[in-house]
């Protein structure tokens, strides 16, 4: 706003540059060409642009002033009211901005700042003095806070990794020319297709701060061999049909053992054979309100316990569909599909409330879009005790506070 | 905080006041107002103590942590030598202006008394809710903000490496830290001072360099202000708060950013580019070259800004061609000498500023 009320003001400067003394023209003139120097810089990159506001808004002040010079009391009283509704206006525009900076940096609020993540960082012991961290951050706290040694990702030697054709020869390149041994990634940062799938196959997620997005994986030394895929990943799921290969009430009912909770009506959950995650059925689900939901059976002996719910999600309406586990008490619930179209893997991760007498687990929309043709499919539902995490999943949205 | 207070009122006040008296020492015909310098000085501490280290860093490497720590403080022990006469002077104008101010209220009308009373209320009450938050809150959460965080790194490294080599590499090998930079280093350089006298107490902290921001921010209002009451104490209040209502300029104050330091040294070298064109006086045309330079040492905006500050001084000081011409070379003289040469070394020695992107690397 100021800087088009500046527009005038120098045209009313041109004007009466003839009046003017030299210093004014001298400091109109160093003025004038720093603004077409920021403007060509960055015209709409406030940081840039703030520089000339402690000049503009005294100038234009003065000028408006010299104008009104000592007329009556009713116009002075006039240009105040107006200058008080503009800069309310200019607090009110940014609310948003100012509010959350409040809660962020005035406030200071605690879990803004990923301090256990670096912590643990700064603590790990296995990590040899050839030995690097790939560091795939903006924010630069590893550098700052955790003295470890890191390669950054945007580092002239990275260039040999990003060249790599495949994922085998990527991941030869990581552990043996840059001697990589972590990865320490922030969601504003997104890695490279073959990254992500180093990332998911080839690395255990070993701390995580999901307020802050921070995630640190480790490269695992040898590809896991049967026994230990065993031992890492569930055999046995508490949820029941969580594949969703029973139908015993036919493809146009719901799946067995899932309930509809009264809001689903008949042909919004179908039986879906072509868009499948595994086995030879996934479900389909249609509409803007509903909860696709199972209960567990013996809730009580869960009280207390650590639950972990995966699900396989498809859509392409953004950030509408998620995953929840309600107690009867309290809810947790997954991130949300990015609706890219495609599988993603959804995860929620709860500790069941001392007195719960129900557990629920659920397939719901995080927020309606109206359109009750949105469609979702859901496959490969998982329910496991325990605390697990699934490999790196991208997802914006769900870190923007 | 204890170690805090001791580095900001030595840095930030003493420092300054020191480079202000001395600076009144060549105010021969007294036509500078010695409050005004003050309150411009207040921002030459901190920088003025980075400007030391650049050049103690780059021409004296690798020198035990105490010498640079003396050889700042024996700086300025010259200066309060050189300006020792002044503090007198400043001290009496000071005395002076406050006690004309305090005449004039009693002398006011009710208006005029209500004016300044709701002004020097408003100010207060601002200031007392800042450092509320500032103090409480924004001062103890950890140093977090991209630029901050990369600066601070760098301030970390010449620290550590107590030499100025490294501020023309783009990768520092002993951790890894890259960075994409092409402005001076004088804010790291706080952090490095920070450093550096916190070593001296066993104590290893960044409170000092997380205040930078918000102590240029309020030398911004602190400018604002005294220009507009001038004319009237309502203008004065509604520039204050049209500055703060701009959201960019309203996280100065509690960001850890170096916005509000290099924006300070820009607007007051405007002031002295109109003074430098009015009195045409040799400390006015020093001080638009001292600000001037200390623009460009903060950022590379001002860097480029400063160069319009010149030309524009070259076309439209009312002097004939050859005083022009000496002034002019006066000018920049000393601007590459507050600032500026970082930018002629790096474009030689370094990375290239803005013209080259050489990968260089050093104590690998």
């Amino acid at each position: 706003m100021i800087h088009w009320l500046a527009i005038p003001s120098f045209l009313l400067f041109l004007i009466t540059i003839r009046k003017k003394a030299a210093w004014e023209k001298a400091v109109a003139l160093a003025a004038f060409l720093s603004y077409i120097f920021l403007l060509a810089k960055g015209w709409d990159y406030s940081r840039y642009m703030i520089t000339l506001a402690p000049l503009l808004i005294p100038s234009l002040l003065y000028l408006c002033s010299e104008v009104i010079g000592n007329r009556r009391r009713g116009i002075r009283n006039v240009f105040f009211l107006i200058c008080a509704i503009l800069i309310f206006f200019n607090f009110f525009r940014s609310r948003a901005s100012f509010s959350f900076f409040g809660s962020y940096k005035i406030r200071a609020v605690e879990n803004h700042f990923p301090k256990d993540i670096l912590r643990y960082v700064q603590e790990i012991r296995d990590l040899g003095p050839a030995e690097n961290v790939l560091v795939l951050s903006e924010r630069q706290l590893f550098f700052y806070y955790t003295g470890k040694n890191g390669i950054d990702f945007r580092d002239p030697k990275m260039g040999i990794f990003n060249r790599a054709e495949n994922r085998e020869k990527a991941l030869d390149i990581l552990k043996n020319r840059l001697k990589i041994k972590y990865i320490y990634v922030n969601w504003q940062t997104i890695p490279s297709r073959i990254l992500q799938d180093i990332m998911a196959k080839d690395c255990d997620l070993v701390y995580q701060d999901t307020m802050n997005g921070f995630y640190l994986y480790r490269l695992r030394e040898k590809p896991m061999s049967k026994g230990d895929l065993e031992k890492y990943f569930p055999n046995d799921s508490l949820l029941r049909n969580g594949s969703f290969e029973s139908w015993s009430l036919g493809a146009e009912g719901l799946p067995d053992y899932f309930t509809n909770n009264d809001n689903i009506i008949e042909g919004m959950v179908v039986r879906e054979e072509n868009d499948i995650r595994v086995g030879k059925y996934a479900v389909k689900i249609t509409g803007d309100n509903f909860n696709f939901a199972q209960n567990l059976s013996n809730a009580a002996s869960f009280r207390g316990k650590a639950l972990t719910f995966f699900a396989w999600m498809k859509t392409n309406v953004p950030n509408k569909y998620r995953l929840e586990i309600y107690d009867g008490v309290k809810s947790t619930f997954s991130k949300r599909h990015s609706g890219a179209g495609e599988w993603e893997l959804l995860q929620a991760n709860y500790t069941v409330s001392p007195s719960a007498e129900t557990i629920t687990f659920r397939v719901v929309q995080a927020e309606k879009t109206g359109n009750i043709h949105d469609v979702v499919y859901v496959d490969a539902a998982l329910l496991v005790e325990g605390n697990w995490n699934t490999f790196y999943l991208y997802s914006r949205r769900d870190h923007v506070k | 905080m204890a170690l805090f207070t001791l580095q900001f009122f030595v840095t930030n006040i003493l420092f300054s006041v020191i480079i202000a008296t001395a600076l009144l020492r060549f105010d021969r015909d007294k036509t500078h107002s010695a409050p005004e310098l003050l309150m411009y000085c207040l921002g030459l501490g901190p920088i003025g103590t980075s400007l030391l280290l650049y050049y103690g860093l780059l021409l004296f490497p690798r020198w035990p942590v105490p010498w640079y720590v003396a050889a700042v403080l024996g700086v300025h022990l010259l200066l309060a030598i050189i300006g020792r006469k002044q503090w007198l002077r400043a001290a009496r104008e000071l005395s002076t202006t406050i006690k004309l101010t305090v005449r004039k209220f009693q002398g006011d009308d009710r208006h005029r008394k209500t004016e300044t009373a709701i002004f020097s209320a408003t100010i207060f009450m601002a200031l007392t809710v800042f450092l509320f938050f500032f103090l409480s809150f924004t001062l103890r959460i950890p140093l977090d903000e991209t630029d901050a965080l990369k600066y601070g790194t760098l301030g970390k490294i010449f620290f550590q490496e107590r030499s100025m080599e490294y501020r023309w590499i783009r990768t520092y090998p002993k951790s890894g830290f890259y960075q994409i930079n092409n402005h001076a280093p004088s804010f790291p350089l706080l952090l490095t001072w920070e450093k550096m006298t916190g070593s001296i107490f066993h104590k290893d902290q960044d409170v000092y360099y997380k205040s930078i921001s918000a102590y240029y921010a309020w030398l911004i209002l602190a400018v604002l202000l005294f220009w507009l009451s001038k004319r009237s104490k309502y203008l004065a209040l509604t520039g204050f708060f049209a500055l703060l209502s701009t959201y960019p300029f309203f996280v100065t104050l509690f960001q850890q950013h170096l916005d509000s330091f290099r924006i300070f040294f820009l607007i007051v070298s405007w002031i002295y580019l109109g003074y430098a064109v009015i009195r045409r006086d040799r400390l006015s045309l020093f001080l638009l070259a001292l600000f001037s330079g200390l623009a460009a040492f903060a950022h590379t905006i001002g860097a480029v800004v400063v160069i319009f500050n010149v030309l524009a001084f070259f076309i439209l000081v009312p002097a004939p061609w050859r005083e022009k011409l000496k002034d002019t070379v006066f000018l920049v003289t000393f601007i590459i000498a507050f600032g500026w040469i970082h930018y002629i070394l790096d474009v030689i020695w370094g990375f290239g500023w803005i013209f080259f992107k050489r990968n260089l690397t050093f104590w690998g």
